[in-house]
C-alpha cells in the first residue's frame, strides 16, 4: 500500500534565500505532517539554514504562524521570513 | 493596494478614494504627492511621516540599502495595519506606501501619511502605523556598507 503524501510549496527570501540558494522549493512530505515535519526536512536539505535558525519566523499561506505542530494541507504555501527591517 | 513597478503608476491618479492608499513601489516615492492621498475637506490636520536611508547604522558607514520583499504577504499585513489603523484612530484617512528595490543616502524608504479632523489623532496613528509596519511587515533590509552588504537584523 503506497503512502500518502502532501505537497507544499516552500518560499524563501533575503537571507534565507541566500543559504539555500533558491527562491521556491516544492516539497513532497507523508501525510499527515506538521510545519515541525518540514522544518526538519528543510533543515536536513538545507544545513545552512540552521545558522538562520532563531532569526526566522515562519509563514503558512502569507500568515505568520508560530505554532510548528500546525498540520499542513497540499497546496500550502509555507515562507522562510528573515528578520523583518522595512522602514 | 498595488504593487507599482513602472514610470506611469506613480502618478497616482486619478483614482477612487480606498485606492492607492497601501502600496509598494519599485518607482521612487514623492511624499507629497502621497499626502495628497490623505487629504480630505473636513480634515483639518496630516501628520506624514517620511523614512529616508541614513548614511549610517550599528556604528557602520552606509552606502545604501535595497528592500526586498515578500510581495503578496507585505500588501496583505499593510492593508491589515491600515484597516486596523482606521478601528483604532476613527475617522482617519491612513495611507502608507513603501519603496522597494535599490536606494541611495537619502532616498524615501517609507512615506506614512494620516490626516484627521483635528491633530491630535494624526501624530499618534502616524506613530503607529510606522511601529506596526516595522514589526510585521516582510521587508528585508540589504545594507550595502563600506566592506560589503549584509542583510539587516542578523546580529553582528
Amino acid at each position: 500500500m503506497s503512502k500518502e503524501t502532501l505537497k507544499v510549496t516552500v518560499l524563501f527570501f533575503a537571507a534565507t534565500r541566500e543559504r539555500t540558494g533558491c527562491r521556491e522549493a516544492s516539497l513532497t512530505l507523508d501525510a499527515p505532517s506538521t510545519l515541525l515535519d518540514l522544518k526538519t526536512t528543510l533543515y536536513t536539505r538545507h544545513p545552512k539554514l540552521l545558522e538562520l535558525d532563531g532569526y526566522v519566523r515562519w509563514a503558512l499561506n502569507e500568515r505568520f504562524e508560530p505554532n510548528f505542530e500546525r498540520a499542513l494541507n497540499s497546496g500550502d504555501v509555507v515562507a522562510l521570513i528573515p528578520p523583518i527591517s522595512g522602514g | 493596494m498595488s504593487i507599482q513597478r513602472d514610470e506611469r503608476s506613480t502618478a497616482l491618479s486619478p483614482m477612487s478614494a480606498q485606492e492607492g492608499r497601501v502600496a509598494l513601489s519599485y518607482d521612487p516615492l514623492d511624499p507629497q504627492q502621497i499626502e495628497r492621498l490623505a487629504l480630505s475637506d473636513a480634515h483639518g490636520g496630516v501628520t506624514t511621516f517620511t523614512g529616508r536611508v541614513r548614511d549610517h547604522n550599528e556604528g557602520e558607514a552606509v552606502v545604501g540599502i535595497t528592500y526586498e520583499a515578500y510581495e503578496s504577504m507585505a500588501l496583505k499585513e499593510l492593508s491589515a495595519i491600515a484597516a486596523e489603523g482606521l478601528e483604532r484612530f476613527a475617522g482617519t484617512i491612513i495611507v502608507v506606501h513603501h519603496r522597494l528595490g535599490a536606494l541611495d543616502i537619502g532616498g524615501v524608504a517609507v512615506v506614512v501619511s494620516v490626516s484627521a479632523a483635528h491633530r491630535a489623532v494624526t501624530f499618534e496613528a502616524c506613530a503607529w502605523v510606522i511601529d506596526e509596519l516595522k514589526a510585521r511587515v516582510p521587508i528585508f533590509k540589504h545594507e550595502r556598507r563600506a566592506d560589503g552588504v549584509v542583510w539587516v537584523g542578523l546580529g553582528p
